[in-house]
């Protein structure tokens, strides 16, 4: 079995001497998968800064006692942890790449620049989501637990699904300009929370139409959905087609 | 002044100082930036004739 | 370049219709146009046989000129993102700087409207902000730019920073539309404002309106055009800059080269004294410990250009070919460009 398995991909290789752009994606999303699966630099350092992200929350909420008042802004507090979050990730994700010359490499090898965005873009992605379905119920443990969710709290995770895929492609560009930078950190910053501002608008309000669950307001959740999902094709489209103009060659 | 007639101007004197600063605004900015780039110009012409004389010189020097 | 030289004669002719036709729409809107009706009065007025139900507005009057001045700002701001993908397909260092250039035109026409829509808001809503759309995608759209030029500045090669302003001055223009878009069709529960300007404007309104339009857009170009004439400069002069740095790092070079040279034809002649023309060398007797101490001199430039660096060349000329054979170690590769 192993011999056959072996075999295979031995021939494979010799038939095809250059491997798909969906192959090259995968391989460049598992080295950054396992990189991270080994190292867990960036997962650590965002999950601890979003802990020190509600405890400023708790600080700054302590004197509201009023758990509906909390509900009605808890969707910008929420996305403002996420925004913050990313931001941190999102400069780590690269400034690891670049400490071990592991771009250079990339670039040096024939692979076209769009694959090494999407493979980029994913892995960002994938550790975003892992980050917040750590931190999203922290959030309601710590903030909404005594308070009375509605019953359409579960929708959030559609704009949260949608929010982190543009935050993790327009933060890919952003982030690869930004790495070689001096004082990269503000400056990713700088550029990404204007850039992202639309995002965060039509996904805060989603979410908090989503928290509260009035009835009749959900054609505004629709709609901020939908307007959030335009941004996210437009941008990474945008972002896609650039970013050949975002590495050094 | 009749009340009415009165009632009639009362939001133009308040305003006045507030239009008048923003015309004077926009016209400020715009002048500024002109200034700013009318001193680049002359710091640049003073730059550029020193620096054509001195390669001048050295390339002469170098000719020789 | 005829085209660019007619555009550079013409920026005073455009420069000075945009502040008449400016000045024109400033005078007629303090003059002719007329108040715009405001809030509804207690109870109505006749004023020149005229029945007044409403107060009279004056603010609207920042109309006049804060609307056009807005306008110049997408204008050059598309100006600027035009130039960038220009930049970006053809690699034309021309293009970056007038890309860079509409953006520096775009973050000042940017400021002059926020100031003077500031004044505006902070008399009819009284107060200084307010998170309302249109106020709020413009000052998007302002830190946009300004972030464009931090990012600018934080890149020292000069190849890099006009590759990603180009990037980064597309996405922001991409990305001002949408935030437009989305700050208008996603209600925000803040205030609900209600414009108190109604917007079918009579002639007597338009035509100095227009009149403002034309004349800013002109003010906006010529300023470009002025603008784009004084970087060109600047960046001549970091050019020139580096040219001359780049000629005295040669000559330094070419100092040091030489001698080198003159060491190795030395070493030659000591060693080989049987072959070697030892009647050139009479002034190195008293000094090869101290050059050959410090074989290159520090401050090559002064002592390479003097009359007895040829007078020993010409001298240790023919020795120099067998020293080199004969120690089999090539000398500091010499350029020789200038």
């Amino acid at each position: 079995m192993m011999g056959t398995h072996h075999g295979k991909t031995g021939a494979d290789r010799s038939a095809r001497p250059r491997p798909s752009a969906f192959a090259q994606y995968r391989a460049l999303l598992a080295k950054d998968v396992r990189q991270e699966l080994r190292t867990r630099e960036m997962l650590t350092s965002m999950v601890v800064y979003s802990l020190l992200v509600l405890t400023i929350y708790g600080a700054a909420l302590a004197q509201v006692g009023d758990k509906l008042q909390v509900v009605s802004f808890s969707g910008g507090l929420l996305w403002a942890l996420i925004v913050f979050t990313s931001l941190l990730g999102l400069n780590r994700s690269f400034s690891h790449e670049v400490e071990s010359g592991c771009l250079e490499g990339v670039l040096l090898a024939p692979v076209d620049r769009a694959v090494v965005f999407l493979a980029k873009a994913t892995s960002n992605l994938l550790f975003l989501l892992m980050v917040e379905s750590v931190t999203v119920p922290l959030f309601f443990v710590f903030f909404l637990s005594g308070a009375e969710l509605s019953a359409t709290t579960p929708m959030i995770l559609l704009p949260l699904l949608v929010g982190t895929v543009g935050v993790a492609g327009v933060g890919t560009l952003l982030s690869t300009m930004a790495i070689d930078t001096r004082g990269r950190d503000v400056l990713l910053a700088i550029l990404f929370i204007p850039v992202a501002f639309p995002l965060l608008y039509a996904c805060v309000s989603a979410t908090g139409v989503a928290l509260l669950g009035v009835e009749g307001t959900f054609v505004t959740f629709w709609r901020s959905l939908a307007l959030a999902a335009a941004y996210d094709v437009v941008m990474i489209a945008a972002a896609w087609g650039l970013y050949e103009f975002a590495l050094d060659s | 002044m009749d009340p009415i007639l009165s009632e009639v101007y009362s939001t133009v004197l308040p305003a006045a100082p507030y239009v008048l600063a923003a015309y004077v605004g926009i016209l400020l900015v715009l002048f500024a930036f002109v200034f700013s780039l009318w001193r680049k110009s002359k710091r640049t012409e003073a730059d550029i004739d020193a620096l054509r004389r001195a390669l001048e010189e050295r390339e002469r020097n170098a000719g020789k | 370049m005829m085209r660019e030289k007619l555009a550079d004669r013409l920026v005073p002719a455009l420069l000075a219709i945009g502040a008449v036709l400016t000045a024109i729409d400033v005078v007629w809107a303090f003059t002719v146009a007329p108040l715009v009706q405001g809030a509804r009065l207690s109870e109505p007025a006749i004023i020149a046989g005229q029945v007044v139900t409403t107060k009279l507005l004056f603010s609207q009057k920042i109309f006049y000129l804060h609307v056009p001045v807005a306008v110049a700002s997408f204008a050059t701001m598309t100006a600027a993102a035009f130039f960038a993908a220009r930049f970006l397909i053809t690699r034309d260092r021309a293009h970056d700087r007038a890309s860079r250039t509409a953006m520096q035109v775009t973050l000042v026409f940017i400021i002059a409207t926020m100031v003077s829509g500031d004044l505006w808001t902070r008399f009819e809503w009284g107060v200084w902000w307010v998170w309302e759309p249109r106020l709020t995608t413009y000052f998007i759209l302002m830190l946009l730019v300004i972030g464009y030029f931090i990012l600018r500045n934080a890149l020292d090669d000069p190849e890099r920073s006009a590759r990603f302003g180009a990037v980064f001055c597309i996405i922001a223009f991409i990305d001002a539309p949408i935030s437009f878009l989305i700050t208008r069709l996603v209600p925000s529960s803040v205030h609900p404002v209600v414009f108190r300007t109604d917007s079918g404007l009579p002639p007597a309104m338009l035509i100095p309106f227009l009149l403002g339009l034309f004349g800013m857009c002109m003010i906006a170009f010529g300023l470009y055009r002025y603008a784009l004439r004084v970087n060109t400069a600047a960046d001549e002069v970091e050019e020139l800059k580096e040219r001359l740095e780049e000629l005295d790092a040669s000559a330094q070079r070419a100092a040091a080269d030489e001698a080198l040279e003159r060491l190795q034809a030395r070493a030659a002649a000591l060693v080989t004294p049987g072959s070697a023309v030892p009647v050139a060398l009479d002034p190195s007797a008293s000094d090869p410990a101290t050059s050959a101490a410090s074989p290159v001199p520090d401050d090559g430039v002064d002592v390479s250009y003097d009359a007895p660096v040829s007078n020993d060349a010409v001298a240790v000329g023919p020795a120099t070919r067998p020293a080199v054979a004969f120690t089999g170690d090539a000398p500091l590769a010499p350029s020789k460009e200038d």
